[in-house]
């Protein structure tokens, strides 16, 4: 069984959509000398390209393979960077948030995670796993890690949006940008304290974005 | 700029106006709604699986609800199965896209009552036309069988979590902090009398009504659970008038609890609460059954646990009640725990 292709080539979209806005905001970033969280906007870009080609085989890119040393190298670095980070507990949640993302990544390039092998879509048909003459997709080993990282990336995603703010309160953050250079300065680490954050709620908008896209794309191959 | 604006943009938040006022001021009540959250959110996609877009969705799992149904239930919800037949794809991404809205929606602050109240307004379309009212106007409705179903304990969470900042010494669990004590009470014997009772009903105190439930979840799930449910199928094979008797004593004392005024007592039940919504969940209802690519819903195990978990009298709740709305955002001390 395979859902809809309009479902999955608007899911694809979007993983395109958050990698190609993380590769705009590392571009203009400093040209506009405004600080982001460079760690960030890599890792969304990175999961945005390899995501998009989880889901829709038109999206594919680099051979899995290459996806998942990349991703592994990613996972123990974020890893690292969050033991070293231990006394600033948020810093270091917001690290191990990485690493997390990308140790799942790495388990859905192992697990099997792929573009539907069905020509066409089973959706208004009728079709069930487990009788005679059903339509069989390729699925996921180690369903249960899958589930598990579902349930995890679900309440990741809220959590996510409990901390985006209304847009009004962000005049009181633009007062003073300068006290905000060392906060950011410090948060990236990667020389990223220039001036006021750039869209600061668009990046908590890809990460939800790319949680329940990874979420969709394990699921779909549950069963 | 403040000292305590500049922490919060350390942390990766954004400062948050001290005039706002804070819809949810309480962080165990703010973990509680991100629980429900969470719940709706993995309810909308589970409905994405694309066993949901084929034509054997609507009598395979709607068409369930019709066993036994009087003709007043059981013709509305053939009528719907007809329906969402006929439009798999029609019907499902506009029902996945509601629930993940209403799991977004509490989850952001702004719009949580927003949230709240769709999830008030579409629990009872659900609970009536997907769940057919959870099998309580069947003869063999049961706690093991999804009792009272899982949609219209959202809608008791909703209510319970509803935001308020009321706090005082009769707050004694998130539970109470909206409906109060008297309400709260009732809600808590009202449902768990009512798993009690329906454990009694003739038709689970046959001999093979546990084992047959238990063995109904092993099919597609994974090596290692299905050699848990085949062990779990043997053991409660023919015991099931017995298993339900134990079951239904255990309830009642849950049930009862907290009308003890020990809080000692009211742990307790609340503990045994959780124990059996684990265990209903594990071996009665599959983990909502997601192995088999027909889980809809995560089923009625985890939100009996986040109803009991509201009901758990903290001991440092009136303190922390009449503590004053801190000027950081609220979620601040759970992302700490929970970023990961």
């Amino acid at each position: 069984m395979n859902a809809p292709t309009w479902l999955t080539t608007l899911v694809a979209t979007l993983m395109v959509l958050v990698a190609t806005y993380s590769l705009w905001r590392l571009a203009v970033a400093r040209l506009w000398e405004r600080a982001t969280d460079y760690e960030s906007d890599i890792l969304n870009l990175a999961i945005g390209v390899a995501g998009a080609g989880l889901v829709a085989s038109w999206a594919h890119t680099l051979p899995r393979s290459v996806w998942t040393g990349a991703f592994a190298v990613g996972g123990v670095y974020f890893a690292v960077r969050a033991y070293l980070a231990r006394s600033d507990k948020a810093r270091r949640g917001r690290l191990l948030a990485h690493a997390a993302c990308c140790a799942i990544v790495v388990y859905m390039f192992l697990a099997g995670v792929a573009p539907t092998t069905i020509k066409g879509s089973t959706a208004g048909q009728f079709t069930m796993a487990g009788e005679p003459g059903m339509i069989l997709d390729q699925t996921i080993t180690f369903p249960t890690i899958g589930l598990i990282f579902v349930v995890g990336l679900c309440f990741y995603a809220v959590t996510v949006v409990d901390r985006i703010e209304p847009l009004k309160v962000e005049s009181a953050a633009s007062a003073e940008p300068e006290d905000l250079d060392e906060g950011f300065g410090s948060m990236d680490g990667t020389g990223g304290g220039i001036g006021r954050m750039l869209a600061p709620r668009s990046v908590e908008v890809c990460r939800v974005v790319i949680a329940l896209v990874l979420i969709y794309a394990i699921l779909t191959k549950l069963v | 700029m403040t000292s305590s604006a500049a922490l919060t943009e350390r942390s990766g938040q954004i400062p948050v106006d001290p005039g706002l006022p804070a819809a949810s001021p309480s962080p165990a009540r703010r973990r509680l709604q991100l629980v429900l959250a969470g719940l709706w959110l993995l309810d909308g996609m589970l409905k994405l699986q694309p066993y949901m877009f084929t034509k054997n969705f609507a009598p395979m799992t709607i068409g369930e609800a019709t066993d036994g149904a009087p003709f007043w239930l059981a013709d509305p919800i053939d009528w719907a199965k007809r329906i969402v037949s006929a439009h798999p794809v029609g019907t499902m991404v506009p029902f996945a896209l509601v629930e993940i809205a209403i799991g977004l929606a509490i989850a952001y602050r702004p719009t949580l009552k927003y949230g709240l109240t769709a999830c008030l307004c579409w629990v009872p379309f659900l609970w009536f036309f997907a769940e057919g009212l959870g099998g309580l106007a069947t003869s063999t409705a049961g706690p093991l069988g999804g009792a009272p179903g899982a949609s219209v304990l959202y809608g008791v969470l909703a209510v319970l979590l509803w935001p308020t900042d009321r706090s005082g010494p009769a707050v004694t669990s998130e539970a109470v902090r909206f409906v109060g004590t008297r309400a709260a009470r009732i809600v808590w014997v009202a449902l768990w009398g009512l798993l009690a009772a329906l454990c009694l009903l003739p038709a689970n105190r046959e001999a093979g009504s546990v084992s047959d439930v238990v063995a109904g979840n092993v099919e597609g799930a994974p090596k290692g659970y299905v050699w848990l449910l085949d062990q779990a199928t043997k053991w409660t094979a023919g015991r099931g008038a017995e298993i339900d008797t134990v079951l239904a004593l255990l309830l009642a004392f849950v049930a009862v609890s907290i009308l003890i005024p020990r809080r000692r007592v009211v742990r307790s039940g609340i503990v045994v609460a959780l124990v059996l919504a684990a265990l209903i969940w594990v071996f009665a209802e599959g983990f909502g059954m997601p192995f088999q690519g027909m889980g809809t819903d995560p089923d009625t195990g985890p939100l009996l646990a986040a109803i009991a978990v509201a009901f758990w009298p903290a001991a440092g709740r009136r303190a922390e009640a009449s503590e004053p709305a801190a000027a950081t955002v609220p979620g601040a001390a759970l992302e700490e725990g929970s970023a990961a």
